[in-house]
């Protein structure tokens, strides 16, 4: 017997092989099963990851919005973790940012509603095509122009590598039914939607903001 | 992220060039035909997955014969088999006689039942992959001492074989 030498090692393997068939590869389903996997990924980001803004009031502006507008059944009363005091809203937190999300966001915006609602589910409402500026400087947000000056404290724990991260607002309860002094049109639905903002994803030029459906109801631009 | 459509067309010319080799190499590696399909699907999958780094391989069969490997090692674990999809029609399975090839075949795979995995894999990937020895170290993981070591211990068993006595004397072919 002689001993295989290298050449004929892929002579055997060839051998064996020989008689393998298979059909066409299937594609369809390749990229199917990839858009599921890329779609669980996404999934499993948005619970694990956490970009968290607090949005607090100036604490000079929420007595006074307090007081003026005390009546009961604004929507943003009922926010359960709504802090009992303008100091407790304030909490400095610090910047944490290890994704650069924060970084991504410096600078004026212009936020455009789109019509879809704050729970991102999809009606018309006319006040939902608003635009209004806003401006990240460091972690906080801030916007005053239609209502009451708002800020908001962010803190960017995790960008997904699909740059879709989950983008929690909340304690936005405060100057949400109001308009700014001087205005006689309603406000614009600034902090019910930041308040609905579940995630947040980066596309081209252009921020996407979107409610825990995945419904897009703002987008910042650099308009 | 890349949408998956604009990874399509380079990726169904590489999938399409590569099906029947990633098929074969399950086989050799120790799947039936059938497992082997699921195992080169699974394979692809994880190459459009990963498609930037796949192109970017400095070796791109050798990067994907990792993958492959990966596959093939997982399949072997429990479970694996239930995560097997069904799918809308099923493969037509008829094929031509080839009693000879597979005899022949027969022969060659009980020989190679013979070795360990890991030299199974080091025979796969060195002759029917035709990866040098740097490029099966770099994807198994191992020193290419060890890959040296793994073929000429391979290759010695199969010399030794008795099942192959009568293919090296120019038996069934």
């Amino acid at each position: 017997m002689n001993p295989p030498l290298d050449e004929h090692a892929r002579d055997l393997l060839e051998r064996l092989v020989a008689p393998v068939t298979a059909g066409p590869v299937r594609l369809a389903e390749i990229e199917a099963e990839v858009a599921r996997r890329r779609a669980r990924r996404r999934a499993r980001l948005a619970i694990g990851a956490s970009v968290a803004a607090v949005v607090v009031v100036g604490a000079a502006t929420v007595p006074a919005i307090r007081d003026s507008h005390p009546g009961p059944g604004r929507a943003t009363d009922s926010t359960p973790s709504a802090p009992a005091s303008p100091t407790a809203i304030s909490t400095p937190t610090g910047v944490r940012d290890p994704a650069g999300v924060i970084g991504r966001l410096q600078g004026s915006w212009t936020l455009r509603l789109t019509n879809i609602a704050p729970d991102g589910l999809g009606f018309h409402n006319e006040l939902m095509d608003a635009r209004v500026e806003v401006g990240f400087r460091d972690d906080v947000l801030s916007t005053s122009d239609g209502v009451h000056a708002i800020e908001a404290r962010v803190l960017a724990d995790v960008l997904a590598a699909d740059e879709t991260a989950d983008l929690n607002v909340y304690d936005v309860r405060t100057a949400s039914a109001t308009a700014a002094p001087g205005e006689t049109d309603p406000p614009p639905p600034i902090l019910e939607t930041l308040s609905s903002i579940a995630h947040v994803s980066f596309q081209g030029d252009e921020v996407m903001l979107s409610a825990a459906n995945y419904g897009i109801i703002a987008v910042l631009s650099r308009d | 992220m890349q949408p998956v459509t604009e990874a399509t067309g380079e990726f169904a010319e590489y999938a399409a060039a590569r099906w029947l080799t990633l098929v074969r190499s399950a086989v050799l590696l120790g799947c039936t035909p059938s497992e082997a399909e699921d195992v080169a699907q699974e394979t692809l999958t994880r190459c459009l997955v990963g498609w930037t780094k796949v192109t970017a391989a400095r070796h791109r069969d050798a990067y994907v014969s990792a993958i492959l490997l990966n596959c093939f090692r997982d399949s072997r674990r429990s479970g694996w088999r239930r995560r097997e999809r069904p799918v809308a029609t099923v493969p037509d399975a008829s094929e031509p006689d080839r009693t000879d090839l597979a005899d022949t075949a027969a022969a060659v795979e009980a020989a190679l039942g013979t070795l360990s995995p890991g030299q199974r894999e080091v025979l796969t990937m060195r002759f029917y992959l035709q990866l040098g020895e740097a490029q099966v170290a770099e994807a198994l993981g191992v020193a290419v001492g060890t890959v040296k070591s793994r073929t000429a211990r391979a290759l010695a068993a199969l010399a030794a074989d008795t099942n192959l006595a009568d293919l090296h004397d120019g038996g069934p072919t």
